[in-house]
Order: C-alpha cells, then sequence, then structure tokens
C-alpha cells in the first residue's frame, strides 16, 4: 500500500513540479511533505486582514524576538506571515560561522513566500566555471535548459519587458508591471550615459491570465502587494496556487503531510534506492514509503541532509557522496550595500494599485569588453516610490501641519540593492553534527560557510556604480549604505549536491541523477554547481521538469 | 536585540546552538521583565500625559486625531511587549522629564496652557535632536576588508523619549483603521495598477508592507 511509481520528497517550488510533471506523464506519485498542510485560500489565514488588527502591527513582541531570532535578523515575522515559518526553538541549527537559514516547513514550502522575481541563466552562466576552471563545469548548456525555460514559463506565468539582452535572456512573457515616471526617466539615463539597462522585475505574477491559468483556478493579481501572506487570488505561482492543483487533476497524487524523510533506503543487492523512511512529525511513528524513482526536493539543506543521513555500506558517507561534495560548496547571492537617492520633481506623479515586484539592473561587469579585477558579476533590484507617513519619523515636528502633510503622497525616492554571484568553495560547507539531534532525533545541521576574496572584492563596486548611475540622472543627496548580512539572507542557498560530468567531483549527472544511484534525482537548488547572479528558482522548475521528462523516458526504456 | 546579537556571537564562537543561545538570552531576560502587556502599566497621570502627547503629535483635524484611533493604549502596549528595559526606562523618564518642564513653568503637565504645552514639547525635541549626535545614516559603502556580520553590529544608542513617543503614535495612528480610512486613502484590492496624476488635495493611498520599513 506504500507503494508508488514515484516519490516526491519536499512540496515547494521544484517537489510541485516534478509532482505535476510525474503525474501528468502517467505516474502514481506520493509527495511527502515534512510540516504541515496549507489549504490553498482557505489557509492562507491573514490573506484578507486588514493591518490594525495585528495587535503590534509590523512589529514583533520579545517573545518572538528571542523564539525567531534569525527570521527577525532577516526581517521577517510580523503577525501577518509569522506562522509560514520556523523558529529557531522548534527547529534548531548549529552556526561555526553565522548563516541565515530560513525556512518554511508546510505545503508548498517557501513558494509561499518567495520574492517571485524569475530570470533565465544566460549562457556565460554555463559556461564561466568550465572556462575559468572554477568548481566543476555544468554538464549542460544553456541549450539544453531553453526549452525547459519556456516550458516552466509558459506555466509559471512571468511578467516581464523582453530586452534583447544576451546577459538576461528573455522569456515567454506575459503583459509587465509598469515602470514609474522617475523609473522611466532613469532607465532612459542609464541607457544613454552608461549603456546599461533598468526594466522592470520579471516576475511571477499573472498581469493576463491565459486559459491555461485560469484551468488551476488562478486569477489576475490584484496589486495588493501582500504576497507573502499567500495570495486567495493565485495572482502568483506557488505550489498551493499551479502545480499541486494540475497534480491533484490526474488523481495520480497522494500529498503527506507531517512526513520527515529520515533517509532514502539504498538496496545493496539491487544496486539502487527503493524508498525512503519517514518519522511522523507529530507521532514520530516509523513508515517506509516504496518506489521507482525519487526525486529529492526538500530544499538545498534539508536535501544534502536527507542524503547525508542516508549511510549505507555501499554509501558509507551519504548516498551519492562517493565524491564528497555533498554539502560542500554551498552558495547564496552576496549582497551589496543599500543604495538610496532622494528625487526632486515628478510631483504630479503618482501611482494606483501596488506593485508586487522592483525593477532590474541586469549585470553588466565582466561582460562584453568590461574587464574586472574581480570574477562574474552583479545585477540590482530596487524602485522608485513617493515616500509614506514613515518619513515622519525623521522630520521635525508635530501637530495639524504635521499630521496634514504626512496625509500626502511624500517626494520621490529610490533604492537598490546589489545581488552578486557567489562562486562554489568545497570549504564553503553543511554537515551533520555528530552529536546533537533534533526533537525527531536527526542530527542538527553545521553551518561552516563565508563569503570569500571574490565577493568581498565586488561589494565595493556594488555601491559605488549605482551611486555613480543615480548621481548621474541628478538625483540627489544618494547614499551606499552598508548592510551588514550573514550567508544565507539572500535566501539563494544551492550547491550542496552540485551537477557535473565526473563522478570523482560531483554528485549528479546531466539529468539530475545521483552518478551512482541513477534512481535518484535531486533537481532543487542542491543540484547548482554555480550560482549566477541572478534570482535562481526559475532555473530549479526548468531543471525539474527537464529531469522529469528524462526520468519517465528512462522508465519506459526500464533502464530504471 | 542588539544583546541578544552579542550573545549569539559569543554562543557561536563556542559551537552551542542558536537555541541554546536565546534560551541564555531568554533567562537573562525574563529576570527583569515579565512581557505581559498591563493595561495598568502607566499611573492615571503618566496615562495622561502619554494620551495628550499623542494628541498633540496627531490632532483631530478635519479628520480624527490619535485619541480617537486609540494611540494611547497602544503605546502602552506596546512598550510592555515589543520594548526592552532601556526602551521602557527612557521613555520613563522621559514622562518625568515632562512634568519636570511643566513644574518650572508652574503647573503639572495636564493643567498648563495648549501654548505652554506646545513649549514644552517643542523643548523636549530640540533636546532629543541635539542628544542624538549620530546625525542619520552618514555611512559609506563598505571597503573590501570588511566582513560584517550582524552579530557585530555596532550597538545604537537607547531612542530618547521623544523618539519613541513620535514612532509609536506615527505608527499606532497610520496603520489603524482610522488613520488607514480616515486620514488616507485605503484600497485594500486595487485590482490593477497604474500610474496617475496627483489630483488637487490627493490624500495618500495607505500602504502596508508585511516587512518593516
Amino acid at each position: 500500500m506504500n507503494s508508488f511509481d514515484a516519490i516526491v520528497i519536499g512540496s515547494g517550488i521544484t517537489g510541485g513540479w516534478a509532482a505535476k510533471e510525474l503525474t501528468e506523464k502517467g505516474l502514481n506519485v506520493v509527495m511527502l511533505e515534512r510540516g504541515r498542510d496549507i489549504k490553498h485560500v482557505s489557509g492562507y489565514e491573514t490573506a484578507n486582514t486588514p493591518p490594525w488588527q495585528f495587535k503590534h502591527r509590523a512589529k514583533m513582541t520579545l517573545d518572538v524576538q528571542q523564539d525567531y531570532a534569525t527570521l527577525v535578523r532577516m526581517g521577517y515575522g510580523q503577525e501577518s506571515n509569522r506562522h509560514l515559518f520556523e523558529s529557531d526553538k522548534d527547529h534548531p541549527y548549529i552556526e561555526k560561522k553565522p548563516f541565515d537559514w530560513l525556512k518554511g516547513y508546510h505545503t508548498g514550502g517557501k513558494s509561499l513566500m518567495w520574492g517571485r522575481h524569475s530570470y533565465r541563466w544566460n549562457k556565460d552562466d554555463f559556461e564561466a566555471n568550465g572556462r575559468e576552471g572554477i568548481g566543476v563545469d555544468w554538464p549542460i548548456r544553456y541549450e539544453d535548459l531553453a526549452p525547459w525555460y519556456s516550458y516552466v514559463e509558459r506555466f509559471v506565468g512571468i511578467s516581464g519587458m523582453k530586452e534583447g539582452l544576451d546577459v538576461l535572456p528573455d522569456g515567454e512573457f506575459l503583459k509587465p508591471f509598469p515602470m514609474f515616471a522617475p523609473e522611466l526617466y532613469l532607465r532612459a539615463q542609464v541607457k544613454s550615459k552608461f549603456k546599461r539597462t533598468v526594466t522592470i522585475g520579471r516576475s511571477a505574477n499573472l498581469t493576463d491570465p491565459q486559459p491555461w491559468h485560469s484551468e488551476t483556478g488562478r486569477a489576475s493579481c490584484q496589486n495588493r502587494n501582500l504576497c507573502l501572506r499567500g495570495c486567495p487570488f493565485g495572482g502568483y505561482f506557488s505550489t498551493q496556487s499551479a502545480t499541486l492543483p494540475a497534480a491533484m487533476k490526474t488523481k495520480r497524487l497522494t500529498l503527506v503531510n507531517n512526513a520527515i524523510v529520515s533517509e532514502i533506503i539504498f538496496d545493496e543487492k539491487k544496486n539502487r534506492a527503493t524508498g525512503v523512511r519517514v518519522i511522523d512529525a507529530e507521532t514520530n511513528k516509523v513508515t517506509e514509503y516504496y518506489a521507482k524513482i525519487i526525486f529529492v526536493n526538500a530544499g538545498t539543506i534539508p536535501t544534502a541532509s536527507v542524503l547525508l543521513r542516508s549511510k549505507s555500506s555501499r554509501f558509507p558517507n551519504g548516498l551519492g557522496n562517493d565524491s564528497d561534495q555533498v554539502g560542500r560548496n554551498l552558495m547564496d547571492h552576496n549582497g551589496g550595500p543599500l543604495v538610496t537617492a532622494k528625487i526632486d520633481g515628478f510631483e504630479d506623479d503618482y501611482y494606483y494599485g501596488r506593485r508586487p515586484t522592483t525593477l532590474y539592473v541586469p549585470r553588466y561587469r565582466n561582460w562584453g569588453s568590461d574587464k574586472q579585477p574581480y570574477l562574474r558579476g552583479f545585477g540590482y533590484q530596487g524602485a522608485a516610490s513617493r515616500t509614506t507617513w514613515t518619513r515622519g519619523l525623521h522630520e521635525k515636528g508635530f501637530g495639524a501641519e504635521f499630521k496634514d502633510e504626512l496625509t500626502k503622497p511624500g517626494p520621490w525616492s529610490i533604492f537598490f540593492v546589489g545581488i552578486g554571484e557567489m562562486l562554489p568553495n568545497p570549504n564553503n560547507r553543511m554537515y551533520l553534527d555528530s552529536d546533537k539531534k533534533d526533537k525527531w532525533g536527526l542530527p542538527l545541521v553545521v553551518f561552516d560557510v563565508e563569503f570569500g576574496e571574490n565577493e568581498k572584492m565586488m561589494r565595493q563596486p556594488m555601491g559605488d556604480d549605482m551611486v555613480e548611475m543615480l548621481t548621474a540622472a541628478g538625483f540627489k543627496d544618494v547614499r551606499a549604505m552598508s548592510i551588514p548580512m550573514n550567508p544565507g539572507f539572500g535566501i539563494h542557498e544551492m550547491g550542496t549536491a552540485r551537477m557535473g560530468k565526473d563522478p570523482k567531483t560531483s554528485v549528479l549527472n546531466q539529468y539530475n541523477q545521483i552518478h551512482a544511484c541513477k534512481n535518484v534525482f535531486v533537481t532543487d537548488g542542491a543540484a547548482m554547481a554555480s550560482s549566477s547572479c541572478v534570482n535562481p528558482s526559475l532555473t530549479y522548475m526548468a531543471l525539474t521538469a527537464r529531469a522529469a521528462d528524462f526520468a519517465v523516458g528512462e522508465l519506459k526504456k526500464q533502464n530504471l | 536585540m542588539e544583546r541578544r546579537e552579542a550573545l549569539k556571537n559569543i554562543a557561536t564562537l563556542i559551537g552551542v546552538t542558536a537555541a541554546t543561545a536565546l534560551a541564555m538570552e531568554r533567562f537573562n531576560f525574563l529576570a527583569r521583565c515579565t512581557n505581559k502587556s498591563d493595561k495598568n502599566y502607566f499611573s492615571e497621570s503618566e496615562q495622561k500625559i502619554v494620551s495628550e502627547i499623542s494628541g498633540m503629535i496627531i490632532p483631530t483635524t478635519s479628520t480624527p486625531g490619535a485619541i480617537e484611533a486609540g494611540v494611547p493604549a497602544f503605546i502602552e502596549m506596546m512598550l510592555q511587549d515589543c520594548y526592552r528595559k532601556p526602551e521602557q526606562e527612557s521613555f520613563q523618564k522621559g514622562l518625568e522629564d515632562v512634568e519636570a518642564k511643566a513644574n518650572a513653568l508652574g503647573n503639572d503637565f495636564i493643567s498648563l496652557t495648549p501654548e505652554q504645552k506646545r513649549t514644552v514639547l517643542t523643548q523636549i525635541e530640540s533636546e532629543a535632536l541635539a542628544q542624538s549626535s549620530n546625525p542619520p545614516s552618514q555611512v559609506k559603502p563598505p571597503t573590501n576588508d570588511e566582513t560584517k556580520t550582524l552579530t557585530n553590529k555596532p550597538r545604537p544608542p537607547v531612542p530618547s523619549f521623544w523618539q519613541l513617543m513620535k514612532e509609536l503614535t506615527l505608527l499606532g495612528y497610520f496603520t489603524s483603521e482610522i488613520g488607514m480610512t480616515k486620514a488616507m486613502v485605503y484600497v485594500p484590492v486595487p485590482g490593477r495598477i497604474e500610474a496617475i496624476k496627483i489630483k488637487s488635495d490627493q490624500k495618500a493611498y495607505s500602504e502596508y508592507t508585511d516587512r518593516l520599513w
């Protein structure tokens, strides 16, 4: 009764895709989610709560500041969304070096709370490792993934503007969100003075739903910008809004909640994985599930943890860990300074509605003829807006006039944050503590990760360049402010089970199969051999759809 | 916050878990604060002063002000639930200072004339501004060898009474139902987004983000 064609571990952004693709191709699938269930719409308990009903508004009580320290230092944890995140109290981890690990254990995982920026990698992102001798070369190229980018983009629904840039390949876009007057002005200035591009963010929010979006019950983005609470309109892409209903429609998906996979079971005689062992998060009862293939989509850190916990005499250091690379090469993105400026003028310009995305400035460093002392590059996210009442916190005054002034749209201001590539480094790793365990008896994760020289070299120019651009555009009071960021702050952790050509130096092959255990696929952020500087989720989704297609083909050919 | 970070930093060095570090902090914290909102946290006279000042910062005009929006009780609750002892003490000292300044004018604060009350507040404001010796965010981009993490962030000075009073009044008012729907324009479901030209007497659309500003 616990036998299926496929097991998918995790129900986040890639687990959802694996479940959808495998069930639509005819497989009976069980998706194991370690956390509780959150139902689409009815499970979004704060989605329609007006701000004044949150007792402490956007602030956090002292209790919360203690129990959710990691979350709070990352700027999350408000009463509107805290129920979607895990506390340090219940889910401790060890920081040999500081690392921000944000977790969302429930159906949909972090696909409910993600930032939704969706960018294709460019050709060079797949080639730079090999050319520069960094980490390992990717076993695939842009051309291998391009059709899968298109495939997932159409289903996800990504709003954006075609720019015709090699550095940021265009995709299948829905209507872009508007850029506002000062943003359009900046775009023109930056184009003419620097030959660089300021475009609107490519965001997984439906601006123009297509029939296949409506089919899963999704409606147009309502511009509430409350995505972080779960969207009752299905306005943005998540497991709940899109891949889960598609998979459920096949009637071939079983979703099991509170199912913590303690390990993958490896059969020495058959030389393959036969199933997984699961601890019930509430009862601690142990059960096993069996399947022909296993997709590991638990998220970069939990995925590596599952592999490391899956010890056998064939794999004494963890499943697929012949290369000793599982848990290593952990990357995040390299955050630059916050650059802000005041904008004079545009006093008549305003906006109706709240835009759920920002601007994007694609990478231009070490691109084309540009050469820098560091490798790779960075992009920026940011936006212009009219200041709100919060300007009153920094202004002198009180009384009727002060109040009156604060109820009007304030002067325009703008901000940008640089987001840089982080190079893979085998010394940046997570591993399992040999002694300390969580409440299910599973070893705690230890982080030993720090930004390297290349990342540090990139930070100064990330600030300087944007200061230069905003100054050249004539904006006032341009400042760059260092934001202290630990690795993990970007919530783009990746690389702990990298793809590669050589089983001696990598964990996965070109189809995301574990080199030495071909019926186990890893298609979440763990698979990444480098990090690019663009947001990674779209690439994970494309890799997942491609691997699922390959897996089903191999099953049909009886190769698995 | 800063104390916890410092403890956590030490904890990290000796390799204990985040949770243990937090437990250490929790113990330390519980020893000095109950963290339960008490409706009589302020004395009656303190309640009157807080109420009066919040109403002076955001008075009733053509739209209701801070008192109608329930800001005084909000401040009393927030100080207990979300602020630590140094902030609480700073606030308490500030209230005493308000009384002292009023007494210098020959009365208790509540009994002063409106003009005298404004004089006291203006004085408190200028002293608070003079006190915050660090001009706001005079910060350069980090140098290459700066590898600051959140754990060694310099400790910010304890905010003055005036900063706390103003922050809590503005937050309490502009995120209240009255502030969001009467003082500004609240559109829970905009349904579309577009660039517009402002009308004369355009009020701001209420904005609320799920992250701190």
